[in-house]
């Protein structure tokens, strides 16, 4: 029933094809995403995209040459049909452009803001082999799940629309499914089984819903109201949600199979920070990212913007480490007043690992970039709080086993560097998933899982996410969820063929 | 769910609260504290369950704070639904027979020892009680203690305190000492324990935000180990507690 939507031998995509020819395609820049002004939004926590206009769309949208092989869908972790949905962007079936993402993706809007492009989708795109931009995957899938939830909003949801159903089955209808996490791969693996019919529930130990969606990324590159509004979809579904429930700890594993949950998915993140060994850690003044962002975005301070206790007026932060989270936490501190805001990395500018657009933003925000410089230690004042850091000057090497060039230290480069706040985000670890002693874990902490299928050591326990690959992306998670959520599916299916033959 | 029960005012700046949740009320154990946020524009508190009562469903906190949260306070009442409860959180104390037990605590930081010196009497213990800084505050705190302690010392200062565990300790065969209170004098005691050879355990009231593990501002170093209050504690060793490196960090967030 979706064929005609999706299929590129439908007969509107052919015609499509035909109203411009590739010279006309490729000569067309790339539409630039439309941003407040740096000035203004260090002064807010106003989303910095602002989104692209319907004309802006259908433009970047002309920009895809609708390939055969399309590399696009081949770097996307979710397998987002990506020319079925920018083409029916460009013959302006908006809607059917959200169904088609809907067959594949619960968060559309989230991944369109945060997933890195440039090194998935938009890597894959021809237009890289031209020498071009690629075209702007990101920015129309966020357009798409944008305008739907704009024309939502004045009408209350009522049934999901049948590409959020399209393969429900009454087999499924009874069945109990626990899934133990709100971020990005639960809520994925969630709408995955919830669309084939089962009857899930979320457990959350916060609360409120989204995971590192809410705690950890900001307002100003992700609103909390789009992620509401994507958990909203699930509820429309039927997915159940119970906020304050910390299985593992508050609830056992063993009392929700107790309580008739057939299958679980642990979906619980690494969010447990990682710290250096540095001598001066402790001192009052050095917090993890984790700590600032969650007073920043739990805490009301992005309610209360600029009249918070959390403000940093006159201050001088540096932020350890060159993640996404990393850039989060430096952009927050611009916003919060801090005089100066750094990021202090060992490694050189071109093994930055955040997304390139949030670095751009950063660096347009007035945030300062010691790069090659690797702390060693932090200083305090005669009151026993942090008054400086003292960081060894690195140069970089022959590249190390992860293909990047080593950061070798300069033998007596010491820089000592005066500063109020350290935040450090170096890293997470996986989160403690007390009690689930029966699973095998690895050294860290992760949970080890078949790769294939997602399955744990533990019968009807399948896990994915950070707390199997340790910290990566929202992109990569919600992948592993929809794959745990197929193999989860697939044995309930073989043990219903099983039985009906008996 | 997440009821108020029953509320008994001892003070202004202290009341007893009655909460309903029957999960809770049938796992908590001594040790184990919950995170409370009672509206949305409170922030998220750590609570030491006192005592529970796993055939009414309830179990009970002794909010203490002073005036940050008089306030709030005085807002509480029969029927109010609270906004988010998560626990029981942390791990619970070993409960066993120990011998002869001092637990002493200072102020309202007496209270997380409530439920120990309840448990520990039921095992078995001869648990003497310390408790310290008493003052009109705090006197509701005295009824608990006596009503399980086999002795009860009054203390009025840190000193007197440490003075007091540590001629307890030569007059008695004291087995474990279990205490709370403001770091310094934490730190006192253990040097004191050490010196004597006694087990001291430590139970940390910690500011927290999440509670699960997250935000690492509860972390404390333990023989050069970096453990989380919320997730490792309340309980720590206390010979092997970094007091000088704890006391620095929470002057800064009181």
């Amino acid at each position: 029933m979706y064929e005609d939507m999706i299929s590129r031998d439908s007969e509107w995509r052919e015609e499509l094809r035909k109203r411009h020819s590739t010279k006309e395609r490729t000569a067309l820049p790339r539409v630039v995403m439309p941003e407040i002004p740096a000035s203004y939004r260090i002064t807010c926590n106003d989303e910095v995209n602002q989104g692209l206009s319907i004309e802006q769309a259908v433009l970047e949208s002309r920009r895809c040459l609708d390939c055969p092989d399309p590399g696009c869908m081949k770097g996307c972790p979710v397998s987002n049909n990506i020319p079925a949905f920018i083409k029916n962007i460009e013959r302006r079936n908006f809607t059917e452009a959200l169904e088609v993402l809907n067959l594949t993706t619960v968060l559309p809007a989230v991944c369109g803001r945060v997933c890195p492009q440039e090194k998935q989708c938009e890597a894959g795109c021809i237009y890289n082999k031209m020498k071009k931009p690629p075209v702007a995957i990101g920015n129309l899938e966020r357009f798409v799940a944008d305008f739907n939830r704009e024309m939502e909003r004045n009408t209350p949801l009522g049934e999901p629309k049948d590409s959020f159903r399209p393969l429900a089955s009454p087999f499924f209808a009874g069945i109990k499914i626990a899934v133990v996490g709100s971020g990005p791969s639960g809520l994925a693996f969630a709408g995955d089984m919830a669309k084939r019919g089962y009857d899930v529930t979320i457990f959350e130990a916060l609360d409120r819903f989204g995971g590192v969606l809410k705690y950890g990324i900001p307002e100003f590159c992700l609103p909390n109201d789009v992620v509401d509004a994507e958990i909203a979809k699930l509820n429309t579904l039927g997915v159940k949600f119970v906020k304050n429930a910390f299985v593992g700890k508050t609830i056992s594993y063993a009392q929700l199979q107790e309580q008739g949950f057939k299958g679980i998915y642990v979906a619980t993140g690494a969010g447990k920070p990682r710290f250096m060994g540095i001598p001066g850690e402790n001192l009052p003044g050095v917090m993890t990212a984790n700590e600032y962002l969650i007073r920043l975005n739990l805490m009301g301070s992005s309610e209360i913007y600029g009249q918070s206790n959390t403000s940093l007026k006159r201050k001088r932060v540096a932020v350890i480490g060159a993640g996404n989270t990393a850039m989060d936490a430096v952009r927050a501190a611009r916003r919060m007043g801090a005089e100066r805001a750094m990021i202090v990395y060992r490694r050189g500018e071109d093994e930055i690992p955040a997304r390139a657009e949030e670095v751009r933003h950063a660096r347009e925000e007035g945030v300062e970039f010691l790069t090659l410089h690797n702390p060693v230690e932090y200083l305090e004042d005669e009151n026993g709080i942090l008054r400086a850091m003292r960081l060894q000057r690195m140069e970089l090497g022959e590249p190390d086993e992860s293909g990047r060039r080593k950061p070798i230290e300069i033998p007596g480069a010491i820089d000592e560097i005066e500063v109020d706040l350290v935040v450090i985000c170096v890293g997470y670890l996986p989160n403690p998933p007390a009690l689930l002693a029966d699973v095998d874990k690895s050294r860290q902490g992760n949970i080890v899982v078949d790769g294939a299928s997602m399955k744990s050591s533990s019968p009807d326990i399948y896990a994915g996410g950070d707390i199997v690959r340790g910290a990566a992306t929202v992109i990569l998670a919600m992948g592993d969820g929809r794959k745990a959520a197929k193999s989860m599916s697939e044995a309930f299916e073989n043990i219903i063929k099983n039985t009906s033959l008996l | 769910m997440n009821q108020i029960k029953d509320i008994i005012r001892h003070s202004e700046h202290t009341a007893e609260v009655v909460i309903e949740s029957p999960s809770i009320a049938t796992s908590a154990r001594a040790g184990h504290f919950v995170i409370i946020r009672f509206n949305k524009e409170c922030p998220r508190i750590p609570f030491t369950i006192v005592d529970t009562d796993p055939v009414l469903g309830t179990f009970t906190i002794i909010i203490h704070k002073g005036a940050r949260l008089t306030e709030l306070i005085r807002s509480l009442d029969v029927g109010y639904e609270i906004l988010d409860l998560l626990g029981p959180l942390g791990q619970a104390f070993d409960i066993k027979n120990y011998g002869t037990v001092i637990c002493s605590g200072d102020g309202a930081g007496f209270v997380p020892l409530i439920p120990v010196i309840k448990s520990l009497k039921q095992a078995g213990n001869h648990v003497v009680a310390i408790l310290s800084e008493f003052s009109e505050k705090t006197s509701c705190l005295r009824s608990s203690a006596e009503m399980y302690a086999d002795e009860i010392i009054l203390s009025t200062d840190e000193d007197e305190t440490v003075g007091h565990v540590s001629r307890l300790s030569k007059e008695m065969d004291v087995n474990l000492v279990v205490m709370t209170g403001p770091t310094q004098m934490l730190k006192k005691i253990a040097d004191s324990t050490r010196r004597d050879s006694i087990p001291t355990l430590c139970m940390l009231n910690m500011v927290m935000l999440d509670g699960v593990g997250l935000c690492g501002i509860c972390r404390v170093m333990v023989d050069g180990q970096r453990k989380l209050t919320c997730i490792d504690g309340p309980v720590f060793d206390a010979h092997h507690v970094d007091f000088d490196q704890l006391q620095n960090r929470q002057r800064y967030f009181v």
